[in-house]
């Protein structure tokens, strides 16, 4: 409080002095110093603006600055984060400002669904992360950024691959079947659930390649702001789509004053972050000797690993260009990104531009904004699939080469011994595997103030995608058995937006405040498709897809087709706050889909929250403790739609499966077959899901200590599953909604920020997160769902993942594995009967997550870190299962070395068990970067610079014996998908980053 | 205020129309399917309706499916565990030791394949009976009708449980009832018996198409089996019914035992009730070769090979009756094309072209021997069998261009034999496998028993989907060979899947599961 006073004085004077000196209307030069008023940090980048003018200016890296202004006129001070100040200049030559942040004034806007509201208004569960909060390093997409940085969102990166998809949970898994990922707005348009990644080939065993991060088209320098909404007070706006959680990106706008050029670009240097201690071509025939296996030996020592990885490179620059004025603002910019996997011929570049602008008109009662993203990425992938068939892909292709075999034969081409034993190197060099993806968002909004308090706002929203993938297999593959073989498959992906709203605010009287949101969207999602495959290419020196002419026509396939759903919504949301003191809010949305059947066509979501500031009180007040103290209580529902299209309807279709030949000429094609397609449900609707949250905000000891903590329950009903259909019945299986079963989540989250240190050259702020939930399936009407879907020899129609009532999702069920027995063959457990047993493994849900950020700052130097941890889940090494083994050696496949001497023989049958369930806890460092900031005066060409070193993933602390912990292959059964599952994973990098931003 | 009013109302207004005009009814538009078109309201697409439940025979000849809910834990097919390869979650293991389960893949996928086979066919008979009556649109329906009843047939005798739904019931929320296999039997039996008499004949339709002979062996093996399903054996009517099919001459015992396994669906004259395969076009592969060669025994395109099925010895020793020059035991036309004979694959095992003696991946001689250590075979164990002949030219390596017999004359012959044997009519069976014997270049029997017509049976239909049917009536099916103990006469019936009963409370699960 004493700072404050003292701010308050020096402004006082200051405002004295200006009087005074009023009278002579010249200009004068005007310097002072910005500080954080919570802690005397000089601030860095805050902008300065002679109001009604452009002319302005920012800080320096010691908070500095220096203008020209006319006496009388009057300093914009603001910053992000910051509460903006306004100072009128006399005749004084200094003005100091001290800056309150907003984070404890409590007057942050953060954004909601359909509008903004004060952070302190707000009822429901939502974290926001602001720039500084983002994750560093060689990040792609905003779900990148935020990893591990908010409680209660699980990220998990699927793969180490360039663009590859993360897996984001909020708050649990809520779903089996509809999909858990949240729901993404960007900048108020939502987007569409559908995955964009084209299939590729299958090519010879290799399928299923993982699928692409749909929002890597986004450029991550252009994020201003993360929002995540996660209870039902939060995201019941959102309706039948908010039950996974909302995730609401804004993009960067400009900023009153003169017009800033930004530049930022680093250099990554990247290198596969562990390798497999595999055996070398020595240690391997003695393994063999010892072993009594007469092993293949070429003679050669290959290092294969060395072989497929590299030391890779990544560049991005980055421009951008914004500024405003009084009645309109403009942020344009442009980005290159081109980074190299750690696999040689992997990689993603993309080119993104953006230009967001905002127009006021009519005495500011008309705003207009538009905003406009394009992005084209280019994926260069190499064939990894999610399968890798029964010889492998280049993962396990690399993992269990024979060490003694060469990599080239004596004349130079590659050495592919047989056909079953696959050259990771070739399939890496002999396979062309492009994706190219357009993206263009854009939407454009025009608020009319109406009268004072009531706003109309319309808002449409365009989101088009177009991604084709080209895949060509070179004939000097030995395994291609039909020639080279080309493939091209496109996704084309429409969503178009159009929404009104009435917003009316309204301070009622002093003590009641009213805003009513009422409004109604439609959103229109299409999706057409097509591939198109062919084989027999003899020629070796062109990319096939180039020109399929040259391929067999006559074994060419084709296929195409489009859907298109419809969502129409009406929804209502009324903030009641009394005396500041009792907030309430309730929301209610009416989403009517095209998905769902005629006899269910609408879904009613409501929710209400309650909010009490209890630092509004007087007997809180007096205890002089807290900054600011809220309590949230609120209860809702909200809902799941993401299931396919089409279910509900009756459908005849033809399929080749049900093609024959009536006709009796079996020399021709068979004859089209007409059946239904699908087993229909009329009655299809989406999920519910309930949820009920208990939260707490807090601050003490004047915003040095802050934080939340919140505690919530949710329970899904009316679960979609494909079960099966009551046979005989055109499918086996059909959709329901299974009565009675439920999703339990419930689960705690904490999140702490600290101001340990706030010295004038030192400042060192942290923020401890910290999240667990508990997830249970209860009253499943069948035994169990199996899904998991081992893959290797000898794991065909192994499932080791089950949903069971009881049990939570991501459940590995099994026989447990004891060890040994003297002839090497392994024992599991047995019931009293000598019966197998299978049992609970162990989940891949972890028991708690955490994450831990340190900021510090000392004069010009600042350092900062960010580690990350995932405790008590099980990962399912299905790589170990399928080849780390001593009958994998047998069959002159190499393994690592702990493989050896633990008493196995190749007697024993390596069967799925809990030997290969292995402990999946980490931690993580993400991110450590040091950086170097410069200031220039203010008549300097280049305002500020920040030079800085960064690094990425820079150690794990980890059990697990494969590349990282952190991964999810695909590993779904008829479509219910798996947790936990590491196959053919690409393995992840460690990178080490040279960067620098500039402003000018 | 005023003003302030009137714009709220005329603001309001202009939001209510724009999302009245906005409004759609939701009704789900349809770009990529044809639903409730011509298919079903022009009579001319009839055969688009039969086609599907045809196209779900070829689905059951699989290892993964009904053939080998047929073959698999039978003495004739055996999948040992070899080293990494072939555990599969136990499942060979626990079709050897009769020890299936609920939740078993190829129990599942069987069951789905002919409730699917069933459906389909009440699908085409709905349509077709809403199209104005010709002569054409009645065989149609009796087709369909012999295929639901072959469906019934499968489901009835591998679970002795069948769910069944007329055509008419479109309702597929509702629990369909369940016949018990006394019921299914009598069902059969009574749908057979009314179908026959509208069936027409081998000359009177296409290639492929389902015959009256079709429906008279399939009632025919019915009754053979009748002692199995109800405790009531009736060999007479078996008698009655394979006499009518062997004296409409439609069908004979070819010379060329192994012709009609060439590839290239031969016209055969032995088939009753066949399946057509295509390579070319690549639908249901029967995978014949992948899963039982030896990796290393590539030819033409085929590069991916299994190594996993073979016989068993018990199996094996039964030929020991035979004479070592029946032809049905070893034909090598193929050799030079494939590198293999077709039959049993036994012995040292070469190259295609240079006949170059093959190895195994340790580079140990290729040499399949009768001996298999079921746990933990090495990579030559057990005697392979190649029954279909491969296209080696084929783009398509895991489908094949055979066709699949369910019935053939032979089988006929054999059911006879076995039923006038089993009437006390020996001399009528001995005159039946010796009509079988003399074309196979077999020494005729001279006197007859009841394990000369099962070996008989072995010899003839090897690997065709028939064994296990042929082990529980002549009682072996329970009896203990290699490791595998003896087992309850309750492992004669899989066990319900799971989730089928999870979902239909009118099925049991049945004993022993």
């Amino acid at each position: 409080m004493k700072k404050q006073v003292h701010v308050f004085n020096v402004l006082f004077l200051f405002l004295i002095f200006s009087f005074a000196f009023q009278a002579f209307g010249q200009n004068v030069q005007i310097s002072g110093k910005v500080t954080d008023a919570s802690n005397g940090q000089s601030l860095p980048g805050v902008s300065i603006l002679v109001q009604k003018t452009t002319n302005g200016t920012t800080t320096d890296l010691n908070g500095n600055y220096s203008l020209n202004v006319k006496i009388n006129s009057k300093l914009v001070f603001s910053f992000v984060g910051y509460q903006t100040q306004t100072v009128e200049v006399r005749q004084q030559k200094t003005i100091n400002i001290a800056l309150r942040p907003v984070s404890t004034g409590l007057n942050q806007i953060v954004v909601i669904g359909y509008g903004v509201q004060k952070k302190s208004d707000v009822t429901g569960a939502t974290s926001t992360l602001g720039e500084k909060d983002f994750n560093h390093g060689v990040v792609i997409s905003p779900v990148q950024m935020m990893e591990g940085r908010i409680s209660g969102v699980d990220i998990t990166q699927n793969t180490g691959e360039p663009g590859g998809a993360s897996t984001v949970h909020i708050r649990g898994n809520s779903s089996i079947r509809s999909g858990q990922n949240p729901l993404y707005v960007i900048d108020g348009v939502p987007l569409s659930s559908t995955n964009a990644t084209p299939s590729g080939d299958n090519v010879a065993g290799i399928t299923g390649s993982e699928s692409q991060d749909p929002l890597s088209f986004l450029n991550p320098d252009d994020i201003a702001s993360i929002t995540v909404l996660k209870d039902a007070s939060a995201t019941a706006i959102y309706g039948s789509r908010g039950a996974n959680g909302v995730i609401l990106i804004t993009t960067k706008k400009g900023h009153k004053g003169k017009g800033h050029l930004t530049y930022s670009a680093y250099e990554g240097v990247s290198v596969v972050a562990k390798k497999l201690d595999l055996l070398s071509a020595a240690d391997f025939i003695k393994a063999g000797k010892q072993y009594g296996f007469d092993l293949i030996n070429k003679g050669a020592n290959t290092n294969w690993q060395n072989e497929i990885f590299r030391t890779a490179y990544t560049e991005s620059h980055n421009l951008s260009y914004s500024g405003g004025t009084d009645n309109s603002n403009y942020y344009v910019s442009i980005g290159y990104f081109n980074q190299q996997g750690v696999i040689k011929n992997t990689g993603l570049k993309k080119f993104t531009g953006r230009f967001n602008v905002t127009k006021k008109l009519f005495n500011d009662r008309l705003n207009i904004s538009a905003n406009l993203a394009v992005a084209r990425t280019t994926d260069s992938r190499v064939p990894i699939g999610s399968t890798g068939g029964y010889e492998g892909d280049v993962i396990i292709s690399t993992v269990k080469a024979n060490p003694t075999f060469p990599v080239y034969n004596a004349d130079g081409s590659y050495f592919q011994y047989g056909t079953t034993v696959r050259n990771p190197l070739a399939m890496i060099n002999l396979t062309n595997d492009n994706t190219y993806t357009d993206h263009i968002l854009g939407n454009i909004s025009a608020s009319y103030l109406i009268f004072k308090g009531l706003t109309f706002k319309t808002n449409i929203g365009v989101d088009h995608t177009n991604a084709t993938r080209k895949v060509s297999s070179n004939v000097k593959l030995t395994y291609l058995v039909n020639g080279g073989q080309a493939s091209i498959s496109n996704i084309g992906l429409d969503n178009e937006l159009w929404e009104n709203y009435l917003t009316y605010d309204k301070q009622l009287n002093k003590a009641n405040h009213l805003t009513v949101l009422l409004g109604q969207s439609y959103q229109k999602f299409d999706n057409a498709n097509y591939n198109l495959r062919e084989n027999g290419f003899r020629v070796a020196d062109i990319n096939y897809v180039n020109n399929l002419g040259y391929g067999n026509l006559n074994q060419a396939t084709v296929g195409s087709d489009k859907q298109e759903n419809e969502l129409q919504s009406f929804y209502a949301r009324v903030n009641y706050s009394f005396k500041n003191k009792y907030l309430f809010t309730g929301t209610w949305r009416a989403d009517g889909s095209t998905k769902f059947g005629k006899n269910n066509k609408y879904g009613y979501f409501p929710s209400v929250g309650l909010a009490w500031r209890l630092t509004q009180e007087n007997f809180i007040k007096k205890l002089n403790i807290f900054d600011h103290l809220k309590l949230r209580l609120d209860w809702g529902q909200t809902g799941n739609q993401n299931i396919p299209n089409q279910i509900t309807q009756m459908i005849l279709g033809t399929s080749a499966d049900a093609n024959y030949y009536f006709n009796g000429d079996p020399t021709k094609a068979p004859m089209t077959g007409t059946t239904f397609t699908q087993t229909p449900n009329p009655n299809i609707k989406w999920e519910t899901t309930t949820q009920t949250d208990i939260g707490l905000d807090f601050g003490f000891f004047n915003g040095r200590l802050s934080g939340s903590f919140d505690y919530f329950y949710k329970s899904t009903k009316d679960v979609l599953l494909q079960l099966t259909a009551l046979a005989p019945a055109p499918t086996a299986t059909m959709w329901e909604n299974v009565p009675k079963m439920r999703i339990l989540n419930s689960g705690i989250e904490l999140s702490l920020t600290g101001a340990i240190i706030a010295k004038k050259n030192l400042t060192w702020n942290t923020t401890f997160n910290f999240s667990t939930v508990h997830n249970e399936v209860i009253n499943l009407p069948v035994d169990m769902i199996q899904t998991g879907v081992a893959s290797g020899s000898g794991l065909s129609n192994t499932y080791v993942q089950v949903i069971k009532s009881g049990l939570p999702i991501g459940t590995f069920w099994g026989k447990k594995f004891l060890g040994y027995a003297a002839n090497g063959t392994s024992i599991y457990q047995k019931d009293a009967k000598g019966n197998d047993i299978r049992e609970n493994l162990g989940s891949a849900l972890p028991k708690f997550t955490l994450s831990f950020s340190s900021d510090l700052t000392y004069k010009k130097f600042d350092f900062s870190f960010f580690l990350h941890g995932v405790f008590g889940n099980k990962v399912y090494n299905n790589l170990a299962n399928a080849q780390f083994n001593i009958p994998s050696l047998k069959n002159n496949d190499n393994v690592p070395y702990r493989v050896l001497n633990t008493g196995e023989t190749a007697l024993n049958t390596p069967e799925f068990s809990s030997r290969f369930i292995e402990n999946g806890s980490f931690l993580r460092l993400s991110n450590a970067s040091l950086g170097y900031n410069l200031s220039f005066k203010d008549n300097s060409w280049i305002r500020s610079l920040r030079i800085y070193v960064s690094g990425s993933n820079l150690f794990v602390i980890t059990k697990y014996s494969g590349y990282d912990p952190e991964v999810s292959t695909n590993a779904a059964n008829n479509g219910v998908p798996s947790l936990g599952i590491d196959y053919t994973a690409y393995p992840r990098a460690r990178t080490v980053q040279f960067g620098v931003n500039a402003r000018f | 205020m005023k003003i302030k009013y009137n714009l709220l109302i005329e603001s309001l207004f202009v939001i209510l129309t724009i999302s009245v005009v906005s409004c759609t009814k939701l009704n789900e538009k349809i770009f990529d399917k044809s639903i409730n078109t011509s298919l079903i309201q022009d009579s001319t697409n009839a055969p688009g309706l039969v086609n599907p439940a045809y196209a779900s025979l070829r689905a059951l000849n699989n290892l993964w499916n009904v053939f080998g809910l047929e073959e698999v834990g039978t003495d004739e097919i055996q999948v040992p565990t070899r080293g990494t390869d072939w555990y599969d979650n136990g499942s060979w293991r626990a079709f050897y030791l009769h020890k299936t389960t609920p939740m078993q893949s190829i129990v599942v996928t069987s069951w789905n394949t002919i409730m699917q086979g069933m459906s389909r066919a009440n699908t085409g008979i709905y349509y077709l009976s809403k199209f104005p009556s010709s002569p054409d649109i009645a065989e149609d329906i009796v087709e369909l009708r012999f295929l639901r009843a072959y469906y019934v047939y499968l489901c009835n005798d591998f679970w002795g449980q069948t769910p069944f739904r007329e055509a008419k019931d479109q309702n597929f929320g509702t629990p369909p009832k369940v016949m018990n296999r006394k019921e299914a039997t009598q069902w059969l039996i009574t749908e057979l018996k009314t179908i026959i008499p509208l069936m027409k004949t081998k000359s009177q339709l296409p290639f492929g198409r389902v015959t009256k002979a079709a429906a008279q062996t399939l009632l025919a093996e019915v009754y053979l089996n009748q002692g199995v399903y109800t405790g009531t054996p009736d060999w007479k009517d078996v008698i009655t019914e394979c006499n009518d099919v062997i004296n409409s001459h439609d069908y004979s015992i070819a010379p060329d035992y192994w012709a009609q396994f060439q590839y290239k669906n031969p016209d055969s004259q032995e088939g009753i009730f066949m399946t057509i395969h295509n390579d070319n076009f690549d639908v249901n592969g029967g995978v014949w070769v992948n899963y039982t060669l030896h990796y290393n025994q590539v030819f033409g395109n085929y590069t991916s090979l299994w190594n996993g099925a073979c016989i068993t010895q018990e199996f094996w020793n039964t030929w020991k009756q035979t004479d070592s020059a029946d032809v049905r035991k070893y034909d090598g036309r193929i050799i030079p094309t494939c590198g293999f004979n077709q039959g049993f694959l036994v012995g040292q095992q070469y190259q295609v072209g240079t006949r170059t003696p093959l190895t195994t991946r340790q580079g140990a001689p290729l040499i399949f021997t009768p001996k298999v250590n079921f746990a933990n075979a090495s990579e030559a164990m057990g005697i392979r069998v190649v029954k279909f002949a491969p296209n080696p030219q084929t783009v398509n390596q895991f489908a094949e261009g055979n066709l699949y017999y369910t019935f053939r004359i032979s089988q006929v012959y054999l059911m006879r034999a076995e039923a006038e044997f089993r009437s006390g009519n020996t001399a009528a069976a001995l005159a039946d496998i010796n009509t079988i014997r003399s074309k196979r270049n077999a020494t005729l029997r001279t006197s007859i028993t009841l394990t000369d017509i099962y070996n008989e049976y072995g010899y003839e239909l090897y690997w065709e989907g028939h064994r296990r049917q042929e082990m529980i009536r002549f009682g072996t099916y329970n009896e203990a060979y290699g490791t595998k103990p003896i087992t309850p006469a309750t492992s004669d019936l899989y066990p319900i899947p799971q989730n089928a009963l999870d979902m239909n409370p009118n099925l049991v699960q049945n004993p022993g599961y």
